[in-house]
């Protein structure tokens, strides 16, 4: 009985190190996540600024109506 | 630069659009960006085709482009351009990755300096430049 026990403790002991693992794995990348998307909205967000801003220079200096900037792309849609 | 991966026609050629991605524009002048999302470029092949060409294109009155090319003509129109410059946007390689558009409601507006056309070059390549850091940080 005591040998049956021991086998099955032994056996079991790995997958629950392996289930702790992926777990400890999931939780960090959702963390991970979580940390980096505000930054890259926050970096995206001032260079959008940034570019935005110089339009409205040229629009000024060259006095135009209206300044576009257009993307190739193969997507459905941007926005 | 333009993904291979994304929309198709039925013969598995590449379905290639333009969005306008920023717009600015002067105090009483219509903003049209949302209507300018996604447009093929089928649409507009001769007008893609000249810009791809001379890297740059300058109209001074939007009927000298009425019979050649009657969709940028009307594309055009429905924003009230009368005359407008636009200029290709490249990535690090010099690939095509969009364009620069200056428009004007008033025709024959568009006769730049050199030292107006330096300030549009300055814009164009701040402009590659700072797409390019959107891309890397994807």
């Amino acid at each position: 009985m005591v040998e049956i026990i021991t086998a099955f403790i032994t056996k079991l002991t790995p997958l629950i190190v392996s289930i702790t693992a992926l777990i400890v794995a999931i939780l960090k990348s959702k963390k991970e996540i979580e940390n980096t998307l505000p930054k890259k909205i926050q970096k995206q967000c001032s260079i959008d600024i940034e570019i935005t801003n110089r339009l409205e220079e040229i629009k000024e200096y060259l006095k135009a109506d209206r300044v576009q900037i257009y993307d190739f792309h193969n997507r459905r849609a941007l926005c | 630069m333009i993904s291979i991966i994304g929309g198709h026609y039925a013969n598995g050629r590449s379905a290639l659009k333009t969005s306008c991605s920023f717009e600015v524009v002067r105090t009483g002048v219509k903003g049209h960006q949302k209507e300018l999302q996604s447009i093929p470029l089928t649409c507009i092949p001769r007008f893609v085709e000249t810009l791809l060409n001379k890297k740059e294109l300058v109209i001074n009155n939007l009927d000298d482009i009425k019979e050649i090319m009657p969709a940028t003509y009307e594309l055009k129109k429905d924003q009230e351009v009368a005359s407008f410059f636009d200029i290709i946007l490249n990535n690090k390689d010099g690939e095509p990755i969009g364009f620069l558009a200056l428009q004007y409601c008033k025709i024959n507006s568009v006769n730049f300096n050199r030292e107006e056309r330096n300030e549009i070059l300055k814009l164009k390549f701040f402009i590659e430049e700072n797409l390019e850091k959107m891309v890397m940080k994807k």
